[in-house]
């Protein structure tokens, strides 16, 4: 009865002690590690995981698994820059990359809702579908920013924290409200927690899981607006490693593959947690093939926790 | 509480459901009235779950008419159904586990905050939430330790009770109750029988389906029985016994004679 009861509360709130661990552990130890400039650096570094990550929790928590977002990240600032370039209006260009998030975004809720299609192999099969039209609207050549505007977007500091980085706490303020804080976000668990008795209920579930996918998809799409501002460019590819590490912060965080429980601010944890211990790798200067391995480790107990508290919940 | 009231709150007539081949259900009338208590009794497979489902909004029946106060009513959908006053706990579907006790009795009922504005936001008022969650619970008599834990934390009879529970709390007329303390211990059971009596003194028209014969014997005022989808009899049950019950499930004594 006590493992019972104490392992929600384990699940709930290990990932914040772990990384409030990881944090001292780091300061105690790690010269450089406790500096404005290394701390700005890692909010910068991880303002686009976070616009993706915080939407994919919710996806998640819905019962979905949605892969497409890598190739929304390499592709929304292809077209992005396209616009960008032609007419050289940044905001328009913006209004772009996240407008093709969107589509791809709902283009998989319907697959999946309507065809009925397992939503990892629909998000697999559209996204080579969206890398595909990568190569093909920069007509496979690295397109670059035109505009001093297009830089600005999340390379500009206000009190010495980029727009990235406040652009991604905004973001993140928004999938954090509507998950806990509205009747959707209610809906979002429901379904995932169990699509029938939702159903039963009379909560849409077909409409609440295609508004997941869409707005996944339309948060990648600004996410890969926000990288390739930081970069100055966008490079058609098929790397799907950033969807990778958006589900790796998910999970990490403690948010259910199965569905129907977690948290937008477990995520974000998750999410600094990788990247403090990439960063204390960094500073230690680990060989990057063992990072790769402990990496993978921690992944690993992390899905295992989920998977055991499932089985302790039957 | 024995004879027919007034207006029936639920009528249905004619009712017939078949999947592909099966008949599951063929002419199927049955009324329910309020402050009363009415079993729905047959086989596995003789169309009781079939009927609820029809009547909840789950299944659209292939014919038949349904009449909700005497109105005839098309119950296209679970949310029309509930609109209509009709409230259902479904045989093993009632509740969502990772959800806590407030957010399964609210499940598309929140309430929300914050005016009309808040309302399009969709913007939770859990506080409310909260504190009509205990005014139902105590009202029906139901104990759960904490409002805030996760269905999976409770009891078969407690996750039970939440879902009679949300079912009474919203279903001022008709409750359709499948098999409610089919895997419940007998202490948990006696509960939810007492549970049904309140709603029944509270004048909600109740359709219990159950293979309990006791059960039937102890909080139903009339017993339907239903064989092979057919409608085989319907006794005011203060004037049969169980095993006249269970004889006219299993066919061994025919709706005719009269018992």
């Amino acid at each position: 009865m006590m493992i019972a009861q104490s392992l929600p509360v384990a699940r709930r709130y290990g990932i914040a002690v772990v990384t409030v661990a990881l944090f001292l552990g780091l300061a105690a130890t790690t010269d450089g590690f406790l500096s404005q400039a290394n701390f700005r650096n890692i909010l910068d570094q991880q303002s686009a995981l976070l616009i993706a990550a915080s939407f994919a929790t919710i996806t998640m928590i819905s019962g979905g698994f949605d892969i497409s977002a890598a190739s929304v990240y390499v592709v929304s600032p292809l077209f992005a820059l396209q616009v960008e370039n032609s007419t050289g209006n940044a905001a328009l260009a913006v209004a772009v990359g996240v407008a093709v998030g969107l589509a791809v975004g709902v283009g998989n809720g319907l697959v999946v809702t309507v065809l009925k299609v397992n939503s990892f192999i629909a998000t697999l099969a559209t996204s080579f579908m969206v890398f595909g039209a990568g190569f093909l609207v920069s007509d496979r050549s690295v397109l670059r920013a035109s505009t001093d505007a297009w830089p600005s977007i999340a390379r500009t500091r206000w009190w010495g924290i980029t727009t990235g980085a406040w652009l991604a706490a905004a973001v993140v303020a928004v999938a954090w409200i509507l998950l806990s804080r509205t009747r959707f976000g209610r809906h979002v668990y429901a379904v995932g927690g169990n699509a029938e008795a939702a159903r039963l209920a009379g909560v849409p579930v077909a409409r609440v899981k295609t508004i997941c996918f869409a707005l996944a998809g339309a948060s990648a799409g600004l996410a890969g607006v926000v990288s390739s501002s930081r970069s100055l460019s966008a490079l058609p590819s098929d790397d799907f490693s950033f969807v990778f590490g958006v589900i790796a912060a998910v999970v990490v965080g403690g948010t259910s593959i199965a569905g129907g429980e977690g948290a937008v601010w477990r995520t974000i944890a998750g999410a600094f947690f990788i990247a403090l211990m990439i960063n204390g790798f960094n500073l230690h200067q680990i060989d990057p093939i063992w990072q790769r391995v402990i990496q993978g480790a921690v992944i690993l107990a992390a899905v295992s926790i989920d998977a055991w508290s499932q089985r302790r919940a039957l | 509480m024995t004879s027919v009231a007034s207006t029936a709150a639920l009528e249905v007539e004619g009712l017939c459901k078949s999947f592909k081949a099966v008949r599951a259900l063929d002419q199927v009338a049955l009324s329910l009235h309020y402050g009363q208590v009415t079993a729905l009794l047959g086989d596995n497979g003789a169309g009781k779950s079939t009927l609820v489902k029809c009547v909840s909004g789950v299944y659209a029946p292939d014919s038949g008419v349904i009449r909700v106060d005497g109105t005839a009513r098309s119950i296209a959908s679970p949310e029309a159904a509930r609109s209509l006053g009709v409230e259902t706990v479904h045989q093993t579907l009632a509740v969502i586990d990772p959800l806590d006790v407030v957010e399964n009795l609210f499940l598309n009922r929140e309430l929300t905050r914050g005016g009309r504005l808040g309302a399009w936001l969709g913007l939770l008022d859990k506080k409310r939430m909260r504190a009509e969650s205990r005014e139902i619970l105590g009202r029906l008599e139901i104990r759960i330790p904490s409002l805030r834990r996760s269905m999976s934390a409770l009891s078969g009879g407690q996750r039970q009770a939440v879902a009679i529970g949300r079912a009474a709390a919203w279903g001022q007329q008709i409750v359709l109750l499948d098999e409610p303390a089919a895997a419940l211990g007998v202490e948990q059971a006696a509960r939810v029988l007492d549970l049904i009596r309140n709603l029944r003194d509270a004048g909600v028209a109740v359709l219990l389906i159950t293979h309990n014969m006791e059960r039937v014997i102890s909080v139903c005022d009339r017993a339907v029985v239903l064989r092979q989808g057919r409608k085989a009899v319907e006794v005011e049950v203060s004037e049969v016994t169980k095993d006249d019950l269970v004889a006219y499930i299993t066919g061994a004594q025919t709706g005719d004679i009269d018992p």
